[in-house]
């Protein structure tokens, strides 16, 4: 009879430590999992921020940009246009001599007014988002090569198609960042550029044959000139890849699903 | 000395010594619960001495319930993040410090009666601030693994010990009717060890938790 009761008693009292004993392991598993989901939020909203952070900055960019482009073409190029046709009214009035001079300033002025033009376009989301984005590449390439800097071509593969103004623009500005990366550090005679239009895939390819950089410039990602590159790529859905290494050159691959909805 | 006795004592030294050892470190509820080891080992001391001397140790028990129920309380208070339950604990503390007064007068005096009552009571709120804090930690968690949280640690040795102890006094006088006070004595002894090892853990695991790129 004891030794029944004492064995009930030792069942409840592990009966009660185990109950205890689970509720705690119970207790663990849901913290746990409350962790990985907090975690995972956490994530979620940092992700976002930083989406939304870069959303903003590139609009400033934009915003400031289309300023400048409007400054250059309402007042520099208007300004300019007076002094041209100022010096047009002064060559008709004087000596053999000195008309050649004014004749060859004029001339300048007016390359200057043009090529101001130029770059007021090249900076004006408007006009990029008139034109379509291989139309505006092809007319900046055409005005680099007249510069003499460096020789630049251009291929194309497949139908051109537009990704949406938006997308063409980020396009267009990564194509800037790149041939201005090139022109300011790579010291290269050739830039090659090429635009493959899939049905499901547009890939814009850059590659020059530049001094390059190691992996540990592109580590760094020294400036913020290759940062740049690879976030625009990412705020509109796709991904730009980096290739270098020093007396290589430089590749820079725009890989994108124009099928893919993406809310910028 | 039994065994059982000087095991307890040797876990309580060592909780000690660990305690001392962090104590700079610990937060504030922590270093309350340093206090409790000393404490303890004061009343065990002075329990054996009355009833050395008196032949019985109720007054001293009395004494240890409320004296560790004030402690333990005062930790929670720290704890608990709600305002309202720190107005909860609080007032349940003066309740209980009215009741415990009550009960050594009236109901069960203090120079020979076993404070039972007030151990329930002692024991029943503390496994409810201790569900109150598991709750707690659901709702607000930190980044840092909850086996290296002393609050988990502290939280799991007060619900093990004041549902033990609860069972144990309510067992207490079955045990008695069976003439089995080995069943007392293990219980009472286990219910213990259990206290002081978890509580190590929990002091050990509040100095590591500070000391870590989460704190």
């Amino acid at each position: 009879m004891l030794d029944e009761n004492v064995r009930m008693v030792v069942f409840s009292s592990a009966a009660l430590f185990a109950f205890v004993t689970l509720f705690i392991i119970y207790f663990v598993v849901l913290y746990r999992n409350k962790q990985l989901k907090n975690k995972q939020e956490q994530e979620e909203l940092h992700a976002n921020f930083r989406q939304e952070l870069l959303k903003t900055q590139l609009e400033v960019q934009e915003q400031t940009l289309n300023y400048i482009s409007t400054e250059i073409h309402d007042n520099i190029t208007q300004v300019l246009s007076f002094v041209k046709l100022t010096l047009g009214n002064i060559a008709s009035g004087i000596e053999d001599e000195k008309k050649g001079k004014v004749i060859e300033t004029r001339e300048l002025v007016a390359q200057s007014i043009t090529d101001l033009r130029d770059l007021s376009k090249s900076l004006s989301f408007e006009h990029i988002a008139s034109q379509g984005l291989l139309r505006t590449i092809e007319k900046e390439v055409e005005r680099i090569n007249k510069s003499g800097l460096i020789e630049v071509s251009i291929n194309q593969d497949g139908n051109s198609y537009s990704l949406g103004e938006q997308r063409d623009l980020v396009i267009f500005r990564i194509f800037q960042e790149t041939l201005n990366n090139t022109l300011k550090h790579a010291g290269a005679r050739h830039l090659k550029i090429m635009l493959q239009y899939h049905t499901d895939l547009f890939i814009l390819t850059l590659e020059d044959d530049g001094s390059g950089f190691s992996a540990e410039t592109l580590e760094n990602k020294s400036g913020s000139g290759l940062r740049n590159i690879e976030n625009r790529a990412a705020l509109i859905g796709g991904t730009a890849t980096i290739e270098s290494s020093p007396g290589r050159g430089c590749n820079i691959k725009v890989v994108l699903n124009p099928l893919k909805q993406q809310p910028y | 000395m039994t065994v059982q006795e000087a095991v307890n004592f040797s876990l309580l030294i060592i909780v000690l010594g660990i305690g001392v050892v962090c104590y700079l470190k610990l937060t504030t509820p922590f270093k309350l619960l340093v206090f409790t080891v000393p404490v303890t080992i004061l009343l065990d001391l002075l329990s054996k001495v009355s009833s050395h001397l008196y032949k019985t140790n109720a007054l001293i028990l009395h004494l240890e319930c409320l004296i560790l129920y004030i402690f333990y309380s005062s930790i929670y208070y720290y704890l608990f993040q709600s305002k309202t339950t720190k107005k909860i604990v609080l007032v349940s503390t003066i309740v209980i410090v009215g009741f415990a007064f009550f009960n050594g007068i009236f109901l069960q005096p203090a120079y020979k009666s076993f404070p039972s009552y007030l151990y329930m009571v002692t024991n029943t709120m503390l496994v409810g601030f201790s569900l109150l804090l598991f709750k707690q930690m659901l709702l607000y968690p930190v980044k840092i693994n909850i086996t290296g949280q002393g609050i988990f640690w502290y939280n799991t040795s007060m619900l093990f010990f004041s549902t033990t102890m609860f069972l144990n006094l309510g067992l207490t006088n079955y045990y008695s009717q069976l003439k089995f006070d080995q069943g007392i004595y293990y219980f009472w002894y286990g219910s213990y060890y259990i206290l002081n090892i978890l509580t190590g853990i929990a002091l050990f695991s509040n100095y590591k938790e500070k000391n870590s790129k989460y704190a």
